[in-house]
């Protein structure tokens, strides 16, 4: 049996009187894409925010390639290989596309503080790594033509677009995309859907959970769905059993399914 | 002699949390620091000097006072208008507003070192007698004078925050300008307002502070140390946690000035804002403390 | 050169030293401290008290005395750094005060506000200072064009994306702000050895203010732009002395000058004259070498 890339028990987290997330548990395999779902305000992020250390759960537990990180700080997360993009794209604006992704790189570096400052070879091999990896990670994404732009001059799909590279650069073990559609319009949700079965192709290691709104995106990328109501898991299963769980349609009802 | 001390403390510490509100209350719904507050003592306290020096018989006390907190308002507002109406408008990052602050601070201070000179100042003589003795214990006539001022402000001014509409639309803006605004509060004029009242408490302070000690040009950021220390340790939020600490604070630093000198408050300011800022930033009301995530 | 105009030189060099340490917090990791003047004062006295009391020569206890800044900034910034943006401004406002009362207290070392004054001439000052300068400007350059100042900017800019790229902000910001009172403690040196004369009052906050001040105004995220502005704003009132506005010496207005044009600066253009513009060295290459190069690429170089 495949060992679980990513899985979580009973976590739950509340702020003040308002609990977010009841009881949550799920798990990932490595190759898969996992999808997250619900109306507005069911808690969606919040799990994201717990599975990448932003917050730490009141309880429960969270494993990942079967070590326990329940305890450990987003940092640490991060280092081991859970990667993440956010709701609203959060490109450094102070850094052109190539330092964004070269930043997620960054943390690795052998080279000291002294020996950046006096360009001993530590630094400048480091600057040749990064900038390899980094621009290569562009051109699989064919991003390569923007590396020199500021993230604030690009389209809002290339953003998007950047911030899933910088997310992959550090080559991690799970890639978490929150709602990467949207703001996008219709073709450039289905660019996006491209996109994502590219990253596929690409990185067949890689496990990817998303949050999405887009029934159209989550129903054709996903291998297994998790829909959440009020902090609750309301329903999972594989994307058949979803689209036609009476429950999942009263949740939504009125959207798009 | 220790009735004395204490007294002499709580006045200095009133007159510390006049400063202490006037600084909270500019935090609370611009949400930064506003560093000119230091200047705009110092400048009042000159004001209020030369209008005391106009005429041939000083007039009333009191009167002075009223004259500098109208200098403190002008020139709260002015500072307003030129310095940081523009930074509001742009909506710019808060460091802006520090920044733009902290050169006004250094822009009055240097105009009044200019003008005036190092010298110091001493306010005429107001009392007849500098003391008055009650049941055997002597009290120092400026001392009480200035706490009761003190008192008597601080009081009006939490019955306006708490028990008047202007209060209202104070607290509303200082917890959300926009859904204030939604509500039909006049955010800006509510903005205003509070430049005012700062403004005024500057000019109070300054008179007050002028009066005990002398005038000089660095009074001012001397004093607001402290009253930014006490308005962090009552809980930059709370104008009744800002005033408790403000008192406190002036009797600590007569006691260990009694001790140790006048040289040890800067070592002991620092070491208390340390240790306090370490580890219970919220304050003792609790909150504003660690940046949002 | 006369002596008057090297004294100048070695003023702009000083006032570059300092900018730069305020560039590598402020611009690069987003701190805005108020107690780099603070740094210089533990630094010179130390130096110069040691080498005067101890008989070292000044180049040892210098060690002693960056080691010690460096030393305190560590220990302050353990906790000082938790704290939200403004509460740490003004904690630093709190530690150049104890900072210059402790030197005053100390009197019988250094001579408290009188001054201690007959530090010894050292010659070929200037060359030394240009060549500290020079030093200093190149370092605090390879940091912004490296992986640390790409962790700067991005935890400047964002802490929590920052985090989840497994950026420790946290020690960062440790290790610059160590890094920015290493570079205000070498001015603190140099400005010791150009005055011949330290007092508490020459480092108060004030100082520390006016150096955030020549950045600002230079361009917020400009190196070129802080170096050019800390030298010229600084040598310019020499320039204008004599000057009479009002009948008063525009010079003792030098720093009211400074303040308005700060205040139109932050009011009509933000992020400063340069704003966000380097001296790309590879642009000054090809201007020299007369090639009309197609592309360009933007921004920061890689």
């Amino acid at each position: 049996m495949k060992d679980k890339v990513l899985k979580a028990e009973h976590l739950s987290k509340r702020f003040g009187g308002v609990k977010a997330v009841k009881d949550f548990c799920f798990e990932l395999e490595a190759g898969q894409i996992v999808a997250v779902i619900g109306p507005n305000g069911a808690g969606k992020t919040t799990i994201f925010n717990l599975l990448s250390k932003i917050y730490q759960p009141d309880t429960g537990t969270i494993l990942f390639g079967g070590e326990d990180i329940t305890g450990k700080p987003q940092i640490e997360v991060a280092r081991m290989g859970i990667s993440r993009t956010f709701q609203n794209t959060r490109l450094f604006s102070g850094l052109n596309v190539l330092d964004n992704v070269k930043a997620a790189l960054d943390f690795s570096g052998k080279c000291s503080m002294l020996e950046t400052m006096l360009l001993l070879p530590r630094h400048r091999q480091h600057e040749k790594e990064t900038t390899r990896k980094a621009m290569e990670c562009l051109s699989l994404l064919n991003l390569a033509d923007y590396a020199g732009n500021r993230p604030g001059s690009l389209p809002y799909g290339i953003q998007r677009r950047v911030e899933i590279a910088r997310a992959l650069v550090a080559m991690p073990r799970v890639l978490m995309l929150d709602e990467p559609a949207a703001g996008l319009n219709p073709e450039e949700v289905f660019q996006l859907m491209d996109f994502i079965g590219e990253i596929r192709e690409k990185y067949p290691e890689l496990a990817i959970m998303v949050i999405e709104h887009r029934m159209d995106l989550i129903m054709n990328l996903s291998d297994y769905i998790y829909v959440q109501d009020f902090g609750q898991t309301i329903a999972e299963g594989v994307p058949e059993v979803i689209q036609n769980n009476p429950l999942v349609l009263k949740a939504y009802l009125g959207e798009e399914v | 002699m220790s009735v004395q001390l204490l007294v002499s403390g709580i006045s200095l510490g009133a007159v510390y949390a006049l400063i202490a509100v006037g600084f909270a209350i500019v935090f609370s719904i611009l949400k930064f620091s506003n560093f000119a507050h230091g200047g705009m003592i110092s400048a009042c306290a000159f004001m209020g000097f030369f209008f005391q020096r106009m005429f041939s018989s000083p007039p009333p006390f009191l009167i002075t006072v009223l004259f500098s907190a109208l200098c403190g308002v002008v020139l709260s507002l002015l500072i307003d208008t030129a310095a940081y109406r523009r930074i509001r408008a742009k909506q710019a990052p808060n460091i802006y507003y520090f920044l733009a602050s902290i050169t006004v601070a250094i822009l009055i201070e240097q105009v009044l070192t200019v003008f005036f000179g190092k010298n110091l100042y001493g306010y005429p003589n107001i009392f007849k007698s500098t003391t008055f003795t009650i049941g055997g214990i002597r009290f120092s006539s400026m001392d009480t004078l200035i706490l009761i001022i003190s008192l008597v402000i601080l009081s009006v001014l939490i019955y306006v925050i708490n028990r008047t509409r202007i209060g209202l639309a104070i607290r509303a803006v200082a917890i959300n300008p926009a859904t204030s605004r939604l509500m039909g509060i006049n955010s800006d004029r509510t903005i205003l307002l509070v430049f005012v009242i700062a403004g005024a408490l500057a000019g109070v302070s300054g008179v007050l502070l002028g009066a005990k000690y002398s005038v000089y040009p660095t009074l001012g950021s001397s004093m607001m140390m402290k009253g930014f220390l006490a308005s962090v340790i009552g809980g930059l939020g709370s104008l009744g946690g800002a005033i408790a600490a403000a008192i406190a604070l002036g009797m600590i630093e007569i006691i260990l000035t009694y001790f140790f000198g006048a040289l040890s408050i800067p070592v002991f300011l620092f070491g208390i804002m340390l240790v306090f800022l370490a580890v219970r930033p919220e304050g003792i009301s609790g909150k504003f403390a660690k940046d949002k995530v | 050169m006369s002596n008057y105009q090297l004294s100048l030189v070695m003023l702009a060099c000083i006032s570059i030293i300092t900018v730069s340490g305020v560039f590598t917090m402020t611009s690069l990791a987003g701190m805005f401290s108020l107690g780099q003047a603070a740094y210089m004062s533990i630094c010179a006295y130390l130096t110069f008290c040691l080498a005067r009391y101890l008989g070292l020569p000044v180049w040892i206890t210098a060690v002693a005395g960056v080691g010690t800044s460096v030393l305190v900034a560590w220990i302050i910034s353990l906790p000082a750094l938790k704290l939200r943006r403004d509460y740490f401004s003004l904690l630093s406002v709190g530690f150049g005060q104890m900072v210059s009362a402790i030197v005053i207290l100390l009197g019988d070392f250094t001579n408290a506000s009188i001054g201690f004054s007959k530090i010894p001439k050292v010659k070929h000052l200037v060359w030394i200072i240009l060549g500290i300068t020079a030093f200093i400007v190149f370092m605090v350059r390879n940091l912004k064009y490296s992986r640390f100042g790409r962790m700067c900017i991005a935890l400047k800019t964002d802490e929590i994306a920052a985090g989840s790229f497994g950026i420790d902000v946290y020690r960062l910001k440790v290790k610059i702000y160590m890094l920015a009172s290493a570079i205000a403690a070498m001015g603190g040196i140099c400005y010791g050895l150009r005055n011949r004369v330290i007092s508490p009052d020459a480092f108060d906050w004030s100082l520390s203010a006016e150096m955030q001040i020549l950045l600002f105004f230079g361009g917020t995220n400009s190196l070129t732009g802080s170096v050019i502005s800390a030298a010229v704003l600084k040598v310019l009132p020499e320039f204008l002395k004599g000057v009479k506005v009002f009948g008063i010496s525009l010079q003792d207005c030098k720093t009211i000058i400074y303040c308005v044009l700060i205040i139109v600066v932050i009011n009509f253009r933000t992020e400063g004259i340069l704003g966000e513009r380097e001296l790309d060295t590879k642009l000054l290459g090809s201007l020299f070498r007369k090639k009309a190069d197609g592309s360009r690429r933007d921004g920061h170089e890689g």
